[in-house]
């Protein structure tokens, strides 16, 4: 059956097959907007993809007849083609991916390099259960100030980088990051307790006023943020960026592909509770649990993980007393770290604290 | 003289008057060109999609496309087995513009692929489906213009691709356990 009597034109065929193939990808990649299968930048340049994409087919068949003269006489059978054509399939998924990632992350590099991101004066908080990170603003008042427990992206291992830390800052407050801790050591209901202990710490703070702690999560934070604050009647009000709501968004499939490379994606999967701890949480139920105080949940309109839609329809009946936002460019990923996230979570804090 | 006949050298008289017709023809007639560009299209396909739902159902219909493709060859392995037609190039005199295959020329391998992929498709993304069955139809006619096949040799290899195709769709449940665990697999490793 595989009897590859020509061994050029067997070798001619796969590259062929696996030069089209990159290109086919490569099409997708411009088409979609996939910088997980971009060899070259696509979101800000798709033609660059797309005339990848046309060089790279249309010269491996020009290549490829202008060398192979085996192809006018008898030569591979549809078994041989199906199995030289699947294995450069194979390949060329894995080379595309690879060399991807290794790019995406050159380019992510020379963008942060770029940004130069400030640090803020901070001092760590270590109580039993909980691990964290104090900000203080520096401007001399005395009165207690209202303050916000943030609890981060559990793959986030620190806080100092986001710009909406510092804009929670300026606006005054006295802000708390909350450590996961290990990502082996997040299990429920054990993470029910960290958000209570951080809320709890900051109470017993003379320079916090009581009565105006509120809470920010950020991805799975998003989730806990909003579970705690149904049953921890102390939290004031909610902001969730990017919440998953949903078990089924955590599984986002070739989509995600759409904010990070394959690499960070295989990185990303690692956190496997993710998934589980989404639906213990269970935060569309505990939305209805929050009665009047406000709450507010954040997209970008770029969001492959969590789109918006899936938002207002999962949350339905609770609109009314919580509001969905968007914000426009933003993705999954990129949202805790945008500006445009920092000056909203920061005036949505002070008028409703 | 059959009407097969005569429409297979109203075709094939074609062949020899204009280079650049003879040279497209070759490029369409061989089995690497149209296979790999359609196979490409497929690959382009599983990629498809706004959302996870529109990806879903595109992945669907490639994974039953090829499913189809196993079915309609095992089909014409059978019709080869119990029919044996003589090429045109024996005992006719033709224009040849290929090698000489020795297989049954009925009904056409090419067009048995060729439609099975494009009505696979064609049920579930009409417009990509088209593109596919003109494809398809460049690859049917180049065999003819060729000398390598008679036009019901075509039709009946679109015919046997074509039911290959709405069998798997419209009746193969069987497959579905199997398609959804791929698609299952696909997504859990961010490729689906």
């Amino acid at each position: 059956m595989l009897n590859f009597i020509s061994v050029h034109l067997a070798i001619n065929y796969s590259l062929l097959a696996f030069v089209t193939i990159v290109g086919a990808l490569q099409l997708v990649a411009a088409r979609h907007k996939l910088v997980g299968l971009a060899l070259i930048g696509t979101v800000r340049r798709p033609a660059w993809g797309y005339l990848l994409a046309i060089i790279l087919i249309a010269g491996s068949f020009a290549w490829f007849f202008a060398t192979t003269p085996e192809v006018f006489v008898p030569g591979l059978a549809g078994a041989e083609l199906a199995v030289l054509f699947t294995t450069a399939g194979i390949c060329a998924l894995v080379f595309t991916l690879f060399v991807s990632s290794i790019l995406h992350r050159v380019q992510r590099q020379e963008r942060s390099d770029l940004t130069g991101e400030g640090r803020l004066s901070h001092k760590p908080v270590s109580l039993q259960l909980l691990r964290g990170t104090l900000y203080l603003p520096d401007d001399g008042a005395d009165a207690p100030r209202p303050a916000i427990c943030v609890l981060p992206d559990s793959s986030e291992r620190t806080l100092l980088s986001y710009p909406l830390v510092a804009a929670l800052i300026e606006e005054g407050f006295i802000v708390l990051a909350v450590d996961w801790g290990p990502q082996e050591e997040i299990h429920y209901p054990a993470v029910l307790g960290l958000l209570p202990s951080a809320v709890a710490y900051l109470t017993r703070r003379d320079d916090v006023d009581p009565e105006r702690i509120g809470v920010l999560g950020v991805d799975l934070g998003g989730d806990l943020a909003i579970r705690s604050a149904a049953t921890d009647q102390q939290i004031a009000a909610v902001l969730a960026l990017a919440p998953f709501l949903d078990r089924a968004n955590t599984q986002p499939g070739l989509g995600i592909l759409k904010e990070m490379s394959y690499l960070e994606a295989l990185c990303w999967a690692r956190f496997r509770q993710r998934g589980k701890l989404v639906a213990e949480l269970s935060p569309l139920d505990s939305i209805g649990q929050l009665g009047s105080r406000p709450w507010l949940l954040v997209y970008g309109d770029r969001d492959a993980v969590t789109p918006v839609e899936g938002a207002r329809v999962a949350l339905g009946g609770e609109m009314t007393r919580g509001k969905v936002k968007t914000l426009p460019g933003e993705e999954h990923l990129s949202l805790a770290r945008s500006p445009a996230a920092s000056v909203l979570v920061a005036r949505w804090f002070g008028e409703n604290l | 003289m059959s009407f097969d006949f005569q429409l297979f050298q109203l075709i094939n008289n074609l062949a020899g008057r204009n280079p650049i017709l003879d040279g497209l023809m070759c490029l369409l007639v061989n089995d690497y060109f149209l296979t790999t560009s359609m196979s490409l299209i497929l690959v382009a396909f599983w990629f498809e999609g706004q959302d996870r739902g529109q990806r879903e159902r595109n992945q669907k219909a490639v994974l039953r496309a090829i499913v189809t493709l196993f079915i309609a060859n095992i089909l014409l392995k059978l019709c080869n087995l119990v029919y044996f037609r003589p090429r045109p190039f024996v005992g006719h005199e033709v224009n040849l513009l290929f090698y000489r295959p020795t297989d049954s020329s009925f009904p056409s391998n090419p067009a048995t692929v060729g439609f099975s992929l494009t009505v696979a498709v064609w049920l579930y993304h009409r417009r990509l489906g088209a593109l596919l069955l003109a494809l398809a139809t460049l690859f049917g006619l180049s065999r003819v213009y060729c000398g390598v096949h008679y036009p019901s040799d075509i039709v009946a290899g679109a015919l046997l691709g074509g039911l290959s195709a709405y069998l798997v769709v419209r009746k193969g449940s069987l497959f579905d356990p199997l398609i959804s665990l791929i698609i299952r697999t696909g997504r859990r490793l961010y490729l689906a």
